[in-house]
């Protein structure tokens, strides 16, 4: 349970994942998983495959992340479970981020 | 957290202490479950829409957080630790929660919070607007009002009046 980044061995991909709630009570860790990266070429991928629950502080959250990109950053949400991908749809945000189901 | 039955109407006072509990919404959402015999289908959808209105209550209600402080990232980043730092703080303040059941098919659910309330008229053109997702907020509001049959603010906003669909064929309410 929890958020987990990992960095791929090329180093050009963190994949950050959120197993069971993404919401308030992950703000810390989902932040965390990001701030180190310095490198704005980076590309994120947020691992939805484990996320049970998503409201819209976890929406808030992706938004922040990709400010802390920059717009122009590569993330990509990776197979959500068809709850999580509802609340993404009802939000628009499968038009402001890449989706891989 | 204990439910006052009257004639098929439940009602929750939630004060200063119970806000701080993160269970409170899951708790609340497991009651209403119970006592409406809600579908186990429906659970889910009414736990997002439960937290939904319980943030809101909370952040803007009892807590007096402004939204628009969300606009820039670091912004964000201060509501969220406003939020957690004034919520651990409080000793005043209530949400209080009560449930109708309609018919077999509908509840009716009414939060009201201690707060002063919001212009909700503005919050109207907000949803209906189709750049709603990039602004910061109001999210949560758009999620409420997909998922139920109907939402209605009530007295200076400080107040929501839902209709949930808590049956498996909830064709009739979308």
């Amino acid at each position: 349970m929890g958020v987990t980044a990992q960095q791929s061995d090329n180093g050009q991909e963190v994949t950050v994942s959120v197993a069971g709630r993404f919401d308030y009570r992950v703000y810390d860790s989902f932040k965390a998983s990001y701030s180190g990266i310095e490198d704005d070429n980076t590309q994120i991928n947020v691992d939805l495959s484990e996320t049970d629950y998503m409201d819209s502080s976890a929406l808030g959250m992706l938004l922040m992340l990709r400010e802390h990109m920059g717009r122009a950053a590569k993330i990509l949400l990776v197979s959500p479970p068809p709850e999580v991908m509802r609340v993404l749809a009802i939000a628009n945000f499968d038009k402001l981020f890449s989706i891989k189901q | 957290m204990q439910a006052i039955e009257q004639t098929r109407t439940w009602c929750w006072r939630f004060d200063a202490a119970d806000l701080n509990d993160s269970m409170m919404v899951v708790d609340l959402v497991d009651s209403i479950c119970v006592e409406c015999g809600v579908d186990l289908s429906r659970r889910a959808d009414l736990e997002l829409v439960m937290t939904e209105v319980i943030n809101n209550a909370i952040d803007h209600g009892v807590l007096g957080l402004d939204s628009a402080m969300k606009k820039s990232p670091e912004g964000f980043e201060q509501y969220f630790m406003s939020r957690a730092a004034k919520l651990s703080d409080l000793t005043q303040g209530y949400i209080a929660v009560s449930v109708d059941q309609v018919n077999d098919h509908l509840i009716s659910v009414s939060v009201e919070d201690s707060g002063r309330g919001f212009n909700f008229s503005s919050n109207k053109q907000l949803i209906g607007s189709h750049a709603i997702s990039l602004n910061s907020f109001g999210r949560g509001l758009l999620i409420i009002k997909h998922l139920c049959h109907s939402m209605t603010h009530l007295g200076s906003g400080n107040c929501i009046l839902l209709q949930f669909n808590i049956t498996s064929n909830n064709n009739a309410a979308a």
